[in-house]
């Protein structure tokens, strides 16, 4: 009895996998091609607060206005990263059509199962989209993945900028045009600091791991294998590479080496918003490494006590190409949630918010980066220019002349690298001498190539 | 020879003393938060800061309560905790009086697994309730917000600890009277475990009130939001307006910390009865 139950153990065992046949495919459900009577509800979640909704809501208004066929609705969906770890775990039925990501993320978007490119929205379009041609070079190339199609477009374009106090520094006498390269910042610093003009030559936002790809972007390197995961994924962080990369990674921990050893700087961690922008506004800190959407804050608490500037990213050495222009900040992609004309819809919508009186009206009342000349060149925003923050206008000449992206890392790992680029830097500027220099350059290699490491396997 | 009464006097001045100082020091955040909350942005942004503003204001609460529904979102909150809370004293006191006064099969095992569910952080498991929740139809619902708080394992071991310690005879005189178990629960031995309850209702309304992700998971719409999500809300992008989040803070921690005035008195006799895991 028991030989005979183990072979019919043995043949169930054997015929299951055989006659297994899994779950039936169900055919997929033919959609019409021509778009049901009545309003699409388009959902788009953001990780924007109350402010920022609210001026979006404007784009939508006029957006839901001028047209019968869609319905866009905001919903707020906590941080970036809160937002994102949804996004990733929520069913594709209950995905929204329309969401914000930053545009460091465009690498995990690009490959993920809960986002569409909108290149294949591009293609089908019959009335065509004339402010994507009007797009910055830098913005747009950010805006494609390694095979030149359309992932997303900007909405709220950021920029890493240095804001400095320019009364102070005229006092100074340093011109800020001169400021290119890391280098002839730190002997800015030293000049207002040990010439007595403040007590901080320069704070830095705590985002520090955006800032060390900005720098290297600028410098012109290429800090991973594959063109940074253009041409194909990346595999390899190229750190430890023994000559340009590993000599530019050296460099740019260098000057955080020596403005600590100097205390030229706000101590590395201080928060940007509570910290070092009133030290700014005090006169007690001179330039602050930030992001441009950070200008509201920073006009807001300056209160016109002195004119505030800004210059574009520096290089890491002067040498550096300084030839492309980093982005950051919020771009809008599309969602993955089966419903096809509430994707059309969200195409529709980012085509429509990128016209420039809208992507004018966003920029202008954010503080973001206008993504077009049709929104540069809009009535709202040269309102803007002219009276709120003429000191802008730098950047867009950086960007005129810019030959295009500076080239972010485009990987699933963004956060990660970012993480230990700022551990590099933070672990500098508490220890600043060689040896944690070297230090730091090996613990960010080997954090970063784990992470990639990781990521190639389970994908 | 100093006189007795002025020693006495002297003892007492400086206990107060020291005692005000320490109060002083716990209750300072709070005094602050209020303080900055009527201060303007521009003067939250400038060095150096002050605790008293140079010109009072409530702008920051106007702003709170027209740029977002705070009190809706305070209802919601209120309604979830209402719910969880009550589900929580009843579903635990069963239980626990189940692994106190039954014998059963499998006692042992399954009282080690309720003690191993305290040991899995909540994060480890959000995700894929998340994902149960969704399957569920329960997104954007009340159901969906408090499912997951209905009952702990925190919960039945704090009433278990507490029902070991009623004296057997209790028991026992109420069955020679012809109580059964149903009654001696509800007669004596929840009247009895009042301390212990409201340590219970005070702890779990502390968490469930201050939860924040889940909320944000299980929840797209305003409607639905409950407050540390509607907090959240007033921050932008790069852009933090302190005054704003901090007078939206002082308007959602007020529930919290009225309950832990009136209730502060059980928490720590439950605690001390009960022993409760943090």
């Amino acid at each position: 009895m028991k030989k005979l139950t183990a072979i019919l153990v043995l043949i169930a065992l054997i015929l299951t996998p055989v006659l297994a046949q899994g779950e039936k495919e169900v055919p997929a459900k033919v959609v019409e091609e021509v778009k049901p009577a009545g309003t699409v509800e388009v959902v788009w979640w953001t990780f924007h607060g109350a402010t920022n909704v609210a001026y979006f809501q404007k784009v939508i208004d006029a957006f839901n206005a001028s047209q019968a066929d869609y319905h866009v609705t905001i919903e707020y969906q906590g941080s970036q990263n809160e937002l994102m770890a949804k996004m990733q775990s929520t069913l594709p039925k209950e995905l929204p059509a329309l969401f914000h990501f930053a545009i460091e993320n465009i690498g995990m978007v690009s490959g993920a199962d809960y986002a569409v490119k909108a290149q294949g929205y591009v293609d089908k379009d019959k009335t065509g989209w004339p402010e994507l041609k009007n797009t910055y070079d830098s913005f747009y190339a950010a805006s494609l993945d390694g095979e030149g199609n359309l992932v997303g477009y900007p909405s709220g374009v950021s920029y890493p900028t240095i804001y400095y106090n320019a009364d102070m520094l005229a006092k100074a006498g340093i011109d800020p045009a001169s400021l290119t390269s890391y280098p002839k910042v730190l002997e800015a610093c030293r000049t207002l600091v040990k010439g007595g003009y403040t007590k901080y030559g320069i704070g830095f936002h705590t985002d520090a791991g955006y800032y060390v790809n900005a720098a290297l972007a600028r410098e012109g390197v290429v800090a991973y294998n594959n063109r940074n995961g253009l041409d194909a994924p990346i595999t390899e962080c190229l750190y430890k590479d023994g000559g340009v990369v590993e000599d530019a990674v050296t460099n740019y921990l260098n000057f955080y080496k020596d403005l600590y050893a100097e205390n030229l700087g706000v101590p590395f961690g201080a928060n940007y918003s509570s910290e070092i922008i009133p030290l700014m506004a005090s006169g007690e800190c001179a330039m602050m490494l930030g992001v441009i959407s950070m200008t509201t804050k920073m006009l807001a608490a300056v209160d016109n006590g002195f004119e505030v500037g800004v210059i574009p990213s520096p290089s890491i050495t002067e040498a550096g190409s300084r030839a492309g222009e980093p982005s950051g900040g919020t771009w809008l992609f599309i969602g993955n949630n089966g419903n096809k004309w509430a994707m059309q819809g969200a195409y529709e919508f980012m085509k429509f918010s990128s016209k420039g009186e809208w992507a004018g009206h966003i920029s202008a009342s954010t503080g973001y980066l206008a993504p077009s000349t049709d929104a540069y060149e809009s009535a709202v925003y040269k309102n803007y220019l002219q009276n709120t923050f003429p000191g802008i206008k730098v950047v867009y000449e950086s960007l005129a002349n810019s030959k295009g992206d500076a080239l972010m890392p485009i990987c699933g790992v963004s956060a990660e690298i970012k993480n230990a680029n700022k551990l590099a830097v933070e672990m500098v500027s508490k220890t600043p001498n060689d040896a944690t220099v070297n230090k730091a350059v090996k613990t960010a290699y080997d954090q970063i190539q784990e992470a990639i490491e990781l990521y190639n396997l389970s994908n | 020879m100093i006189n007795p009464r002025i020693v006495k006097n002297t003892k007492n001045i400086a206990s107060y003393s020291v005692k005000l100082l320490i109060g002083l020091a716990f209750i300072s955040p709070l005094i602050i938060g209020l303080m900055f909350s009527i201060h303007t942005e521009t003067e939250l942004s400038q060095l150096p800061l002050r605790l008293f503003p140079k010109v009072p204001t409530l702008e920051n609460y106007a702003k709170v309560f027209t740029v977002v529904p705070i009190l809706h979102y305070l209802k919601n909150s209120l309604i979830v905790c209402g719910v969880a809370i009550v589900s929580q004293i009843i579903l635990a006191s069963l239980a626990a009086y189940g692994f106190v006064f039954f014998d059963f099969p499998l006692k042992n095992l399954l009282w080690t697994t309720i003690l191993a569910t305290m040991m899995i952080p909540g994060e480890v498991v959000i995700i894929t309730n998340y994902v149960t929740i969704q399957n569920m139809g329960l997104i954007n619902s009340y159901s969906g917000l408090f499912i997951t708080s209905l009952i702990s394992g925190t919960s039945i071991f704090l009433m278990r600890q507490y029902y070991k310690q009623l004296p057997k005879d209790f028991k026992e005189a109420a069955t020679l009277d012809g109580c059964g178990d149903i009654g001696f629960l509800f007669k004596i031995a929840m009247p009895l475990s009042i301390p212990t309850v409201s340590a219970l209702a005070i702890y779990q309304f502390v968490r469930i009130y201050n939860a924040y992700f889940w909320p944000l998971l299980v929840t797209n719409k305003d409607v639905w939001r409950t407050v540390q999500v509607g907090v959240s809300y007033l921050v932008t992008g790069d852009v933090e307006e302190y005054g704003k989040v901090i007078a939206a803070a002082m308007v959602a921690m007020t529930p919290a910390v009225v309950a832990f005035i009136f209730g502060q008195d059980y928490i720590i006799k439950g605690m001390v009865s009960g022993g409760v895991k943090g």
